[in-house]
């Protein structure tokens, strides 16, 4: 009895502890196990079948897509069910299948249905219910919810977990990551306030580009003031050549921006 | 100093996307350009900072 029980879930040599343990019986855990499996496979399943209905099956059926763009849109619903059968098997081959190959396919099928003219069809209720589909699908296969709760207590601890911190980030440091998330924000936010079509792409370009700079930018000040501070050198000013460089630079192109500004006004 | 740039990229940023959507192209795009430069003396101060502690 103190041999650890073997469970036999989808063709997997599954260890699901000792039997010598407090806790249900084998056959239970193994029920268990195989449960929490499926439902893992269900969840990944279903959202993926949820974000696809909402923002790739409408190109399946409007009359103006064409053939090819109807083919792509109907089988890239495909590789988003199959992957998630295959998280039993092998968590890597399922992630390539379920979500790289899938959002390949669906992102081929919205090029060719931009080609189209087709994607300007789509209203604001169904991008932002499209939004939220998509948000739901990459909770659905975000580490460490895709995995069986079996497979997460048995991996080892710098699988699941990361590397532990060693110390907590000061208030200040929080603070400034959350200034920068909402800056991020506010940028994508007043990149949807450009209604022309030409120039919509491009505002969308520059929205999410200043985002990811910002919220990079606002982590690199937080993990800075997160750090402990020598006690010999608290300072000045933390400039040298190369950032006054730059600094000049940056007041020409503003001098450059006012001027501009003033000429057009 | 390092929240003073980053408040000049946010700035920048903004007004570009102001800008843009009033129609002024070449306005927004030097406003990134005030962004980025903000952003790219922030990166670079921080290094500074950093060697400092």
């Amino acid at each position: 009895m103190s041999a650890d029980v073997e469970a036999q879930v989808d063709g997997l040599d599954v260890s699901v502890g000792s039997a010598d343990d407090d806790g249900p019986p084998p056959s239970v855990r193994r029920i268990a196990y195989a449960v929490r499996l499926r439902s893992t496979t269900l969840r990944c399943t279903l959202a993926a079948v949820g974000a696809w209905a909402i923002t790739v099956a409408p190109l399946v059926f409007i009359g103006r897509s064409s053939g090819l763009t109807r083919l792509v849109a109907l089988i890239s619903i495909l590789p988003g069910i199959a992957g998630p059968q295959l998280i039993a098997r092998s968590q890597k081959v399922a992630r390539h299948v379920g979500v790289t190959v899938f959002l390949a396919a669906v992102l081929l099928g919205w090029g060719l249905a931009s080609n189209d003219q087709t994607l300007a069809t789509v209203d604001i209720f169904r991008a932002v219910l499209g939004a939220i589909a998509w948000t739901v699908f990459g909770l659905a296969w975000s580490h460490p919810w895709s995995v069986p709760d079996v497979d997460l207590a048995r991996a080892p601890e710098g699988e699941t977990m990361g590397l532990k911190p060693r110390r907590m980030p000061p208030g200040y440091a929080v603070g400034v990551a959350a200034i920068g998330a909402a800056c991020a924000l506010l940028c994508l936010g007043l990149g949807w306030l450009i209604d022309d079509s030409h120039r919509a792409v491009f505002a969308q370009a520059i929205s999410v580009a200043s985002a990811i700079a910002l919220l990079t930018s606002a982590s690199t000040i937080a993990v800075i003031a997160g750090k402990e501070r020598s006690s010999r050198r608290r300072s000045a000013l933390p400039v040298n050549r190369k950032v006054v460089t730059t600094l000049v630079l940056t007041a020409v192109a503003m001098a450059v921006a006012v001027a501009l500004y003033m000429i057009r006004s | 100093m390092l929240l003073v740039l980053f408040a000049v990229a946010v700035v920048a940023f903004v007004l570009a996307l102001l800008t843009l959507a009033q129609g002024d192209d070449m306005t927004a795009i030097v406003l990134c350009v005030v962004g980025a430069l903000s952003l790219r003396a922030l990166h670079q101060a921080a290094k500074v900072a950093e060697a400092a502690r």
